[in-house]
């Protein structure tokens, strides 16, 4: 463990006291892409079927959702039933944790990652129980607007042991649709990266939901094992229910309600009402239109040829230095006429696109790769942001950010603020333009991140971003590994615990910690700027981040905080050292002593004005050296003999002699008056 | 300096001719012998060099008319005396004296000033050597050094 790390608090919580994790009882099955999870014990009900999530750092929670169905549980889905900070002995030492308690299933899984179904799902318990309990569920969600986005078998788990009712997994410890197997997620989803798929999308929980059917039926884990770029071609080209069923037919009426959940198209896919009125057996015929997004004529690219405007985008992005020479050696307006004839491309768009922009051949690659990602969108208005090998979803590019951040990722950090530059992004509205509204929405809604992306200013940049984004991430600040820190007052007394070993003086400049602060500290913008200024001169920044400190425990009403305190003190001594009065000197630092004791930072500020004592310091010395330069001169000039040539002998003996020629005179008058 | 000088000189010639002036309207005498008592005064007021011009002249003129007065006293009294006292040699000498002595505290005045100011500058000196002691006690050696910017 590396010492610059601050510790994980000794304190128990009342959370901690009550929930016992039995670390050496792992849960499995109950994982999620947010955590892992153990058994756990209540103690106030040791009854209760419960377990606990212990939540991964990198990975933002969803915080509405757990409110929400904490408050209203949901019938048929995993709720959450309590959630706080521990302290757990985990690999690499003690680290204090996000926890969440959620309801436990205890009739296992429908299906294990292998395929193997559990023995109570037959086709008639599907029917009368699984799909309905699953519709219910889902329908509960979207009642109260959120979505699930991760309704696969192996998270479906039987209520109880006598393996009637069925519940979904919980979806609150990861973002919506994080991470899910690409071929359980709606045709649509799959062009986004996977670390953030769009969010706003309910008919994407049924699409789930019939994929999840369709593997229960064929008891299969059909998603396992697929090539992705084959498998979306094979999607495309057959549907997604033949593709993902491997062409193989569920008989019956089961067959066309999953027929109707994967539509392909959304207009035409199943909602709840459709799957209530499969219930009454009043089936509405479905067919999965694949003539949306298809080309006139097909493309010949890089030894392939694409009829779907999807694919050919994917293939562009995915090697933009050759589809920029195709696209540089082709007649660019022949092609859009004749592949697109129902698409009429202006020369204002041609050359918005920047294809043939003469200043920029063989030039800047930033321009190529902004080129391809226009066209891109050209061909595919519906789908990702495709640039340097990312193809990510305004609305939900939060989570690539994070994920980039938890594996210090810089190259995908760098290409994701290339991404958030305005510019860029609004000559991606004018491409996309009306044919995608909700896109220019998400531009506006991201112009204020984008200005920050950009700025190399402490508190600022990427990290910034990274937390107004994901308001729910704990600070990622590599000395935060150990601790859970969501708010300024945790942030400012974990680095109390990691004063006690370590210097502090530097830690705002902690890019991390910066922008968390900044974040989730109401009016700590401006002091982090007069911070970022004084970065240069280390004894001013020292001061100031005392003054943010003392500021923050006043404000925050933080108790005691006595080795930051000591610390932040102690990078005061150098620039103490640097007076020059002594007397003041040793004044300044007997008062420093006994202030660092009480471990009141705001009191400290309060009575010491370093940067007004130095300065002070500087003024007096100035003074001091004038009037010793003075004397200095008088005491030479007083050294030699006095001469009766000198002015100041001359003037003095001039006027005594008048003195006294005056006295003459008068006794003269006075005399002469008295005879 | 030497306008202002100059500006006073012509002050005191003014002052004495209307001193005089008005002496003679009462006793033309007194005034004949005052005017003749003040002329070595008179002769420094052109003639002055140097600096302190003012105060020279003021210190000859005070001495010269102190010595003048007893005898222009004694004419006011009795001026058929007139034609004795300013054919004797004594009162003559007398009444130029003053000037004399004035011009003797001239020299003199800047040579005792000397020694007294040589007396008090080692008083000043050693105030001076405690207050250096106690700067450089105060702010260090730093202070006797040249000028540089501190880290």
């Amino acid at each position: 463990m590396s010492s610059d790390v601050a510790p994980a608090p000794e304190a128990k919580s009342k959370f901690a006291e009550r929930y016992s994790v039995e670390l050496n009882n792992p849960l499995p099955e109950f994982n999620t892409l947010g955590g892992e999870a153990y058994l756990v014990t209540d103690s106030s009900n040791p009854d209760s079927q419960i377990y606990a999530l212990v939540h991964y750092p990198s990975v933002a929670v969803r915080d509405d959702l757990y409110q929400a169905l904490k408050s209203r549980p949901i019938a048929n889905l995993v709720c959450p039933v309590d959630r706080g900070l521990m302290t757990l002995g985990l690999k690499g030492g003690k680290k204090q944790r996000l926890v969440t308690i959620f309801e436990r299933p205890t009739g296992g899984s429908l299906m294990t990652e292998q395929g193997r179904v559990n023995e109570g799902v037959t086709p008639s318990h599907l029917r009368r129980n699984i799909i309905l309990c699953t519709l219910k569920a889902i329908a509960a969600l979207h009642k109260i607007d959120q979505m699930h986005r991760s309704i696969k078998p192996t998270n479906m788990y039987f209520s109880g042991p006598e393996r009637t009712d069925i519940s979904i997994g919980e979806c609150c410890s990861y973002p919506v649709g994080y991470k899910q197997p690409f071929a359980l997620e709606a045709l649509e989803n799959t062009f986004v990266d996977e670390r953030g798929r769009p969010q706003n999308d309910q008919l994407g929980d049924f699409f789930q939901f019939g994929a999840a059917l369709l593997c229960l039926n064929l008891k299969a884990a059909a998603w396992q094992g697929r090539d992705q770029d084959s498998y979306t071609t094979a999607r495309i080209n057959q549907g997604s229910f033949w593709a993902l069923g491997g062409g193989q037919e569920i008989p019956g009426a089961a067959g066309n309600l999953v027929k109707g959940l994967m539509a392909d198209d959304h207009s035409e896919r199943w909602n709840a009402q459709d799957v209530l009125d499969w219930f009454e057996g009043s089936v509405k015929p479905k067919r999965t239109s694949m003539t949306a997004w298809s080309m006139n004529r097909p493309t010949r690219f890089n030894g392939k040829s694409y009829i779907d405007r999807r694919l050919l985008s994917e293939a562009f992005a995915n090697d933009a230095d050759l589809a920029m020479k195709f696209l540089r050696d082709m007649n660019f307006s022949t092609w859009i006429q004749m592949s697109f004839r129902d698409e009429v491309l202006s020369e204002r768009a041609e050359k918005q696109l920047g294809i043939s922009n003469p200043s920029a051949v063989g030039g800047n690659r930033n321009h190529d790769h902004q080129t391809i990602t226009r066209v891109c969108m050209f061909l595919y208005p519906l789908g990702p942001i495709r640039y340097k090998g990312l193809a990510v979803c305004l609305g939900s590019i939060g989570g690539v950010i994070a994920d980039a951040f938890a594996h210090d990722d810089r190259q995908t950090i760098t290409t994701l603020s290339e991404i958030l530059d305005p510019r860029f992004l609004n000559s991606l509205v004018e491409t996309v333009g009306a044919r995608n509204p909700e896109f220019s929405q998400q531009v506006a809604n991201l112009r204020k991140v984008g200005e920050i992306a950009k700025s190399t200013q402490l508190s600022q940049g990427m990290e910034r971003v990274l937390y107004e984004l994901n308001p729910s991430l704990p600070c990622l600040s590599s000395k935060f590994e150990n601790t859970w820190i969501v708010s300024v007052e945790q942030a400012v007394k974990a680095l109390d615990r990691l004063a006690a070993s370590n210097s502090v003086t530097n830690v705002l400049t902690d890019r991390h910690i910066a922008a968390f602060m900044a974040k989730h500290g109401a009016g700590l913008e401006k002091e982090f700027a007069r911070l970022s200024s004084a970065q240069g001169n280390v004894a001013r920044f020292n001061s100031m981040s005392l003054e943010f400190f003392g500021a923050l425990q006043k404000r925050l009403r933080i108790g005691r905080l006595p080795s930051l305190t000591e610390k932040l003190v102690d990078g005061l001594l150098p620039a103490i050292k640097g007076m020059r009065n002594k007397k003041n000197r040793d004044k300044l630092k007997d008062l420093l002593d006994k202030l660092k004791k009480t471990g009141d930072l705001s009191k400290v500020s309060s009575e010491v004005n370093i940067n007004q004592a130095l300065a002070d310091d500087a003024r007096a010395f100035a003074s001091a050296r004038s009037l010793f330069a003075k004397l200095d001169t008088d005491k030479i000039r007083l050294s030699g003999r006095i001469s009766s040539q000198d002015p100041e002998a001359v003037e003095k003996g001039i006027k005594g002699a008048r003195t006294i020629a005056f006295v003459i005179f008068l006794s003269a008058l006075v005399l002469i008056g008295t005879q | 300096m030497a306008n202002s000088n100059t500006s006073s000189n012509l002050k005191l010639v003014t002052m004495i001719l209307f001193g005089a002036g008005g002496l003679a309207v009462v006793s033309w005498q007194t005034a004949a012998l005052v005017a003749l008592g003040l002329v070595p005064s008179l002769v420094l007021v052109y003639t002055v060099t140097g600096s302190w011009k003012t105060e020279k002249t003021q210190c000859v003129f005070l001495l010269n008319l102190a010595s003048v007065i007893p005898f222009a006293y004694d004419i006011w009294n009795s001026p058929d005396t007139f034609s004795y006292s300013i054919s004797n040699p004594i009162t003559i000498a007398g009444m130029y004296a003053g000037a004399a002595i004035g011009y003797i505290f001239l020299f003199m005045g800047p040579v005792v000033a000397a020694s007294i100011l040589q007396i008090l500058a080692k008083d000043k000196l050693r105030r001076i050597a405690q207050s250096r002691k106690a700067l450089i006690d105060e702010w260090g050696d730093e202070l006797t050094s040249p000028d540089k910017p501190k880290r």
